[in-house]
């Protein structure tokens, strides 16, 4: 049914105002703060869509300075032209002055047919006007472009919350660090909330590499101010494939106590062997409102680092660890001692543990470590573990397995005594064989060890029937691979599956599609 | 001791459907607090409310007796709000059941809210309004509420062409 009368007609103008106020929305993400690319396009195509309802509409978006707040250009095909830096200028006047959001994302392969210092002016003229009231910066743009950026001026960023630097996945610049972005414009931006920067090539880290890789001297930092760290209010930070020498992003790490999300991420590639991180602060900092760690190192950097930190973490909720997609080749010496070491010195209350593809023979080498880790930190509710490989079946059975050995009663002991608040367990293995059917069933019994730790029945199915109906378990969810699929349904333990479902206990496998609202950390 | 009595005020509709409800209800309204705030003397007579009908009132009134002694917001949020403009359409569970009427009551509900100044039921019919616009493209939008596009074709190209500067997919 139709209202009776247009929305315009029955509401008044001020009405209409507010309701379309509320769709102009560019909050940040929960964990990083950041506005998402979505949300920004979103708000990009907001008054174009609701201009081209009726002349009423029309009208109406045009006098809503906020509704031409934000920008996002994304092309493919072609650089930016003079048209585009028109067009936008024409959208920010209508913003007047209110604080505003630029994307601007473009491949490498753009520049055949253009000049990059021509491009990087554009860019240049598209950021300046703007400048004093952007609030949201992120460019997507190859790392040639950015070197015309060393021309802003300091003080012209003064309401600047986010600031990203992500060059395109195409982008042969061949820089081996990244331009000066003004570092005293950036020395004195003390409204900086969240700091992305993505170096394009990894080399931005090192002056040279000989021809076997092998890194020869950290180049002399491009960011000097950056020693004394200039961001009070920093909450979010990500670095990858550091644009700042390694030493440099771990100072800031250790400086930015406000932090509540850091992310710090290098490729295994650039790295070599070299392990080079060592704090450069002096005692004990605290960070005491960081909740997500994300680590992806190679396993000998995640050591260097727990050793090297010094600061306290009491509100770390969520640990994230992986490898680098690079360091299959790599020795990896398991989870490490010094991530242990660290947590004696300083204990948190991880609700959260990922760790994904750290490389070979991770677990076999390191699960004495991971077991003990785990034994103290009775807190966690989601354990995600990644690339299991042949080696690591004996700490698989340890962990998840039950059987009638003495291996059942560790199994036990992380299902009941040392995660008695796990909801969330997932595993994940691209070598089929060296999971067995086994496995599966005994880790999904695992979960009424919880509850059943005093049965001494030797068949699963007498197990389950016994002990399933006592009191609920704390499990929920469960992911597995898709080939669990076929062998489960195949397998004379198929029975003890349906009647775990018939229980409450959701599992999926790897592959099926998401259902609506479903928040599992794939 | 006993709690004291909570002064009962009536009111008329513009259908003469009236209602006797507690003062901090209605004191929801600024628009009715105020005219209370005025009035020195205890009058019998009703608040003559000629811009809602007694339906819409119901409503209204359902939610400011749900809401009452919950702090009213001062004039320094609101401002700060309109200044940032970064508002979020979340509703909470009990006013997204509330809300959930048909069209024409809920403008209703939209512009009861306006006259009776309670901003935090205009805010949750603005948004209800604003989730309904989400993600809908013109036409969708005209249709969900019988609006006639009113552009020429050669308009509604030049409109489009507005948005195509900024990518070439």
């Amino acid at each position: 049914m139709y209202a009776s009368k247009k929305i315009h007609e029955k509401l008044p103008y001020e009405v209409i105002c507010q309701a379309f106020s509320f769709l102009n929305t560019t909050e940040g993400q929960k964990d990083t703060c950041v506005p998402a690319t979505g949300k920004l396009i979103e708000a990009h195509k907001l008054p174009v869509t609701l201009s081209l309802v009726c002349k009423t509409w029309r009208n109406i978006v045009m006098d809503l300075p906020y509704l031409w707040t934000t920008i996002h250009i994304q092309v493919k095909k072609r650089p930016i032209t003079k048209g585009t830096i028109d067009a936008a200028e024409t959208r920010f006047k209508r913003s007047k002055k209110l604080g505003c959001h630029l994307f601007l994302a473009f491949p490498f392969h753009v520049f055949k047919s253009s000049d990059p210092e021509v491009i990087g002016d554009m860019v240049l003229n598209l950021v300046q006007p703007i400048s004093p009231r952007l609030e949201t910066l992120v460019l997507c743009v190859p790392a040639a472009c950015l070197w015309s950026l060393q021309k802003l001026s300091p003080f012209h960023l003064p309401r600047l919350q986010t600031f990203i630097i992500r060059p395109p996945k195409d982008d042969n610049s061949k820089l081996r660090s990244l331009p000066n972005l003004s570092p005293d414009a950036f020395a004195h931006c003390s409204s900086l909330r969240n700091l992305e920067l993505t170096h394009p090539t990894g080399l931005g880290m090192f002056q040279s590499m000989d021809p076997t890789g092998t890194l020869l001297a950290p180049v002399s930092r491009p960011f000097p101010n950056l020693t004394i760290f200039p961001y009070p209010g920093l909450q979010s930070l990500k670095l990858t494939d550091f644009a700042l020498p390694l030493r440099l992003a771990i100072d800031i790490f250790h400086l930015a106590t406000g932090l509540h999300y850091c992310q710090l991420k290098v490729s295994a590639l650039r790295l070599g062997t070299h392990s080079p991180i060592a704090s450069t602060s002096s005692g004990l900092l605290t960070h005491p409102n960081l909740r997500v760690l994300e680590l992806c190192f190679t396993s000998g950097f995640i050591s260097n680092f727990f050793r090297g930190l010094q600061t306290d973490l009491p509100q770390l909720e969520d640990l994230k660890i992986s490898g680098t997609r690079d360091a299959q080749n790599l020795v990896s010496w398991g989870l490490p001692a010094e991530l242990l070491d660290f947590m004696v010195r300083h204990p948190i209350s991880l609700k959260r543990l990922e760790i994904r593809g750290v490389g070979r023979s991770f677990f076999s080498e390191g699960d004495a470590h991971l077991l003990n880790f785990l034994r103290m930190n009775d807190s966690i509710e989601v354990l995600a573990l990644d690339e299991l490989q042949a080696s690591d079946i004996s700490f698989i059975k340890e962990l998840i397995w039950r059987n009638e050995s003495a291996v059942t009663v560790q199994a036990s002991h992380v299902g009941g005594q040392i995660l008695p608040n796990l909801k969330y367990f997932s595993l994940a293995d691209k070598h089929p064989h060296n999971l067995t059917d086994e496995v599966l069933i005994g880790f999904l019994c695992s979960r009424w060890d919880v509850i059943g730790e005093s049965n001494g029945e030797s068949e699963h199915g007498e197990h389950l029937s016994q002990t399933s109906s006592s009191s609920p378990a704390q499990l929920q969810k469960v992911i597995l691979p898709q080939f669990w699929g076929g062998r489960a349904t195949r397998s004379r333990n198929f029975g003890d599956l349906s009647r775990l479902q018939e229980e409450g206990l959701v599992f999926r496998f790897e592959g099926d599609p998401p259902e609506n609202g479903d928040d599992w950390a794939t | 001791m006993a709690a004291p009595a909570t002064q009962q005020i009536k009111i008329r509709c513009n259908d003469e459907k009236e209602f006797t409800v507690d003062r901090d209800v209605l004191e929801r309204s600024v628009l009715i607090k105020n005219m209370l705030e005025d009035v020195t003397e205890q009058q019998d007579a009703p608040i003559p409310l000629p811009n809602v009908s007694g339906p819409v009132m119901a409503k209204v009134l359902e939610y400011c007796t749900h809401h009452r002694g919950e702090p009213l917001p001062s004039a320094d949020t609101e401002q700060s709000q309109d200044e940032t403009r970064k508002r979020t359409t979340d509703i909470s569970e009990w006013d997204q059941k509330f809300i959930t009427v048909d069209q024409e009551m809920l403008f209703e509900i939209i512009l009861a809210a306006n006259y009776l100044d309670i901003k935090s039921l205009l805010d949750v019919g603005c948004k209800t309004v604003a989730n309904m616009i989400k993600g809908k493209t013109p036409e969708e939008i005209r249709k969900l509420f019988n609006i006639v596009n009113d552009f020429t074709p050669e308009e509604e190209a030049q409109i489009k062409k507005e948005n195509e500067w900024a990518e070439d997919r």
